[in-house]
């Protein structure tokens, strides 16, 4: 019971916190306080730092959903739906889902160990007693760097990985990448392919709020930096999952 | 400890370090107790959540089509046992635990307690990784089928309250197979053995004092997750063409 | 400090107390601090001198008495009307981190860009010309990583002054250097006065008598929660004849009627 409620408590607090976060981070952009080369150059880390195991795992996840279906198709004889299918698993799920996860993993994990580090070493202190508020200067940026890359790189995610799949249907049944592609094309999957998207500017600003709340609330050193980056990207795969299937349940 | 940690090199250290010396069976069960206990709330929870989305979005998509909804059931165990049960449950222990090891491992180079191990005849790889390999090794695969269940009821859950799908129809094992268990269980026992030796590797690769446990810390996270995406692959693959 | 013709009341301390559960920190504290002086706050460790430092500008509130900056009542403040004071009043902590992903002349231009005071390029030259003032122009385009101790702790200080501030509060500004450095840092606060920096009322609060005496126009001496002594430098000096207490602290001796007790830094 005690536990049950400390539980409670700590969901209830750190969403709050979060709530407040966002807010402020959100009026801030608004307002236009965001510097616009801070903007640009958490756009730059953002992107620079994600890419590259983004766009592996969609790659491998690309070739591993044709593996997986590949002998569904065949016992079906369904060649000419094989496109389709995979489009519509990557564009609408898979996709959006797999490049949230890595990117709270990769970008998430870092903004907050980098916000924990200035928090352990004063640096949030001092921006406080120079009139500077923590979070319009810091998490607004980011706030921003992540709400719009996260849905850009997805979308190109996206295209790697039904590359991948046209690739990988070519050598796992010989289906050739015209028929693979046209099959996503005439498939009528625009819609999937902008839901998918859209739900990724959610999960953006849930992984800026989640990512920026934990490392400004980062205490006692390297110790409490570590652990704030291990309950960033916990919570932020929550935070995905959960959003995900309220948004899949409102939309469709 | 200038030499960079190779995570190959490391597994086999450990394994040779564990047929030589093992691990003593006490520290094995804390380190079980440790990876499963941190994970299996948060594993359960996440895939039931994505139980459920699979499910709706498989239903919705399926109604658009064929009003019959008797295959979703199937289709979703099956994909859930071969493809994303093992996927999502070895991201989501990358998540909760890869981070801590790394972060250990990093805090014992950064005080140089790695040294004292190597001159008082042990090891990282026999101390630090070796409890944790055979640890994980029975602890994913067991979080991968506790995951899969939960992945699967929370889904069933939805199909049968919210889609009216009868139960018999819904949890039928009607599509999976040995091969799919056998899928499954490579994949898990696979990631088991990866993520902390990814892990580990990151974080004896610590460089630059105490700021540099938090780099290792998160690239712990993103390399045992991107180990995991190639083990689904490489399963995968051996699978289509074992025809598993 | 420059001898200001139009000598005035900056900062009104009266009756402030503040207790921590039965510790009484500070005891009915009144003492003025006028513009165009430099005040030395000084005293043992655990005297509460930081304490009264954060008090001037709403980092901490007295439970008791009240405070007047340039006539206004700090407690009273809100939010908008503290981050007012904070512009006018500077208050440079113990330990002031630079920001260290910026340059030494960015740390110094960010609170000019952030409020908008200045556009990028106006701030970089006010940043310039406040490192000029103390030569230390050559640093700008340094990290602060990239740039020793007291030149840290002397670009925290100026980076609070970009904003041009009428009042500088510096607590301790030399915790935690080695002697080099805090000579240095004690002979870039004695030019805050000399040069043009803008700083009318500089307040440090410090333990190192040595400096005190050389560059304060003023010495509040608190001790025991209590102002012991309020006077010039010469005046502290006569009033170390009769008070042990103060010849001991004047001396820095370790054994005395004064009892120090934990070290609070």
């Amino acid at each position: 019971m005690g536990l049950t409620s400390n539980a409670a408590t700590t969901v209830l607090e750190t969403t709050g916190a979060m709530a407040v976060t966002s807010w402020t981070a959100l009026t801030a952009l608004v307002r236009g306080r965001a510097g616009r080369r801070q903007a640009l150059r958490q756009i730059a880390i953002v992107s620079v730092d994600s890419l590259p195991v983004l766009v592996l795992i969609s790659l491998l996840s690309g070739f591993v959903m044709v593996l997986e279906s590949a002998s569904y198709v065949e016992s079906l004889g369904a060649f000419s739906l094989m496109g389709w299918a995979f489009g519509l698993v990557t564009l609408s799920q898979l996709g959006p889902v797999l490049v949230a996860l890595m990117f709270a993993a990769r970008a998430g994990a870092r903004t907050t160990a980098e916000l924990g580090a200035m928090a352990v070493t004063g640096q949030l202190d001092a921006l406080r007693l120079l009139g500077i508020d923590p979070v319009g200067y810091l998490a607004a940026p980011r706030f921003l760097a992540m709400i719009v890359m996260l849905p850009l790189m997805t979308a190109l995610c996206d295209a790697i990985a039904i590359g991948a799949g046209a690739v990988g249907a070519a050598v796992v049944v010989g289906l050739g990448p015209a028929l693979f592609l046209q099959s996503i094309a005439q498939g009528g999957l625009m819609d999937e392919f902008l839901l998918g998207i859209a739900r990724t500017f959610l999960f953006g600003g849930a992984i800026a709020a989640v990512s920026c709340t934990f490392g400004f609330r980062v205490r006692g050193g390297a110790a409490g930096a570590g652990r704030a980056v291990n309950d960033c990207v916990v919570v932020s795969a929550l935070a995905v999952f959960v959003i995900d299937l309220i948004f899949t349940i409102a939309v469709l | 400890m200038n030499r960079r940690v190779n995570e190959i090199g490391l597994l086999i250290q450990a394994i040779v370090a564990m047929t030589r010396r093992p691990p003593p069976l006490r520290r094995i069960v804390r380190e079980v107790f440790s990876c499963g206990n941190r994970s299996i709330v948060f594993v359960c929870v996440t895939m039931a959540f994505f139980g459920m989305i699979l499910v709706y979005e498989g239903c919705m998509q399926a109604l658009a089509l064929i009003p019959d909804l008797s295959s979703a059931g199937p289709a979703t165990i099956r994909s859930t046992i071969r493809v994303f049960g093992p996927l999502m449950a070895g991201l989501m222990v990358s998540f909760r635990v890869g981070a801590g090891i790394a972060a250990e491992a990093g805090t014992m180079v950064v005080t140089e307690q790695d040294g004292a191990l190597l001159v008082s005849g042990s090891s990282p790889a026999e101390w630090l990784v070796a409890p944790r390999l055979v640890a994980c090794i029975i602890a994913v695969p067991a979080l991968t089928v506790v995951g899969c269940l939960a992945g699967i009821l929370a889904g069933g859950a939805l199909g049968v309250g919210w889609f009216g799908i009868h139960p018999s129809d819904f949890f039928s094992l009607s599509m999976v197979d040995r091969g799919d268990a056998a899928v499954c269980a490579a994949k898990s026992l696979l990631n088991g053995m990866a993520i902390p030796v990814f892990a580990a590797a990151a974080g004896l690769n610590t460089r630059g004092g105490s700021e540099g446990v938090g780099v290792a810390a998160t690239s712990a996270v993103v390399r045992s997750c991107v180990a995991v995406a190639v083990i689904e692959f490489l399963v995968s693959t051996v699978a289509r063409v074992a025809g598993a | 400090m420059a001898a200001s013709d139009a000598e005035a009341i900056a900062i009104d301390i009266q009756d402030v107390g503040r207790s921590f559960g039965s510790q009484r920190v500070l005891d009915r504290v009144s003492t003025r601090f006028m513009t165009g002086r430099a005040t030395f706050v000084v005293g043992p460790s655990g005297c509460g001198k930081s304490l009264l430092m954060k008090m001037l500008v709403g980092l901490e509130t007295p439970d008791s008495g009240r405070i007047l900056v340039f006539g206004k009542h700090v407690a009273t403040m809100n939010a908008a009307e503290l981050n007012g004071l904070r512009r006018r009043v500077a208050f440079v902590p113990q330990h002031p981190a630079l920001f260290d992903s910026l340059t030494v002349g960015a740390n110094i231009a960010l609170p000019l860009v952030f409020h908008r005071i200045q556009d990028e390029a106006a701030a970089r030259s006010t940043a310039v010309r406040l490192l000029s003032l103390f030569n230390l122009a050559d640093r700008a385009d340094l990290l602060p990583g990239q740039i020793n101790q007291s030149d840290r702790k002397i670009v925290s200080i100026l980076r609070s002054m970009a904003c041009g501030p009428e009042c500088l509060v510096l607590d301790e500004p030399t915790t935690g250097l080695d002697s080099p450095s805090r000579d240095a840092v004690f002979s870039m606060i004695r030019e805050i006065g000399m040069v043009d920096s803008g700083i009318e009322t500089l307040i440090v609060v410090s333990h190192d008598m040595q400096s005190t005496m050389a560059i304060a126009d003023r010495i509040v001496f608190l001790y025991k929660g209590v102002v012991r002594h309020d006077t010039s430098p010469a005046g502290f000096l006569t009033a170390t004849a009769t008070d042990p207490i103060a010849a001991q602290f004047l001396a820095g001796a370790a054994d005395g009627p004064m009892n120090t007790e934990a070290d609070e830094a």
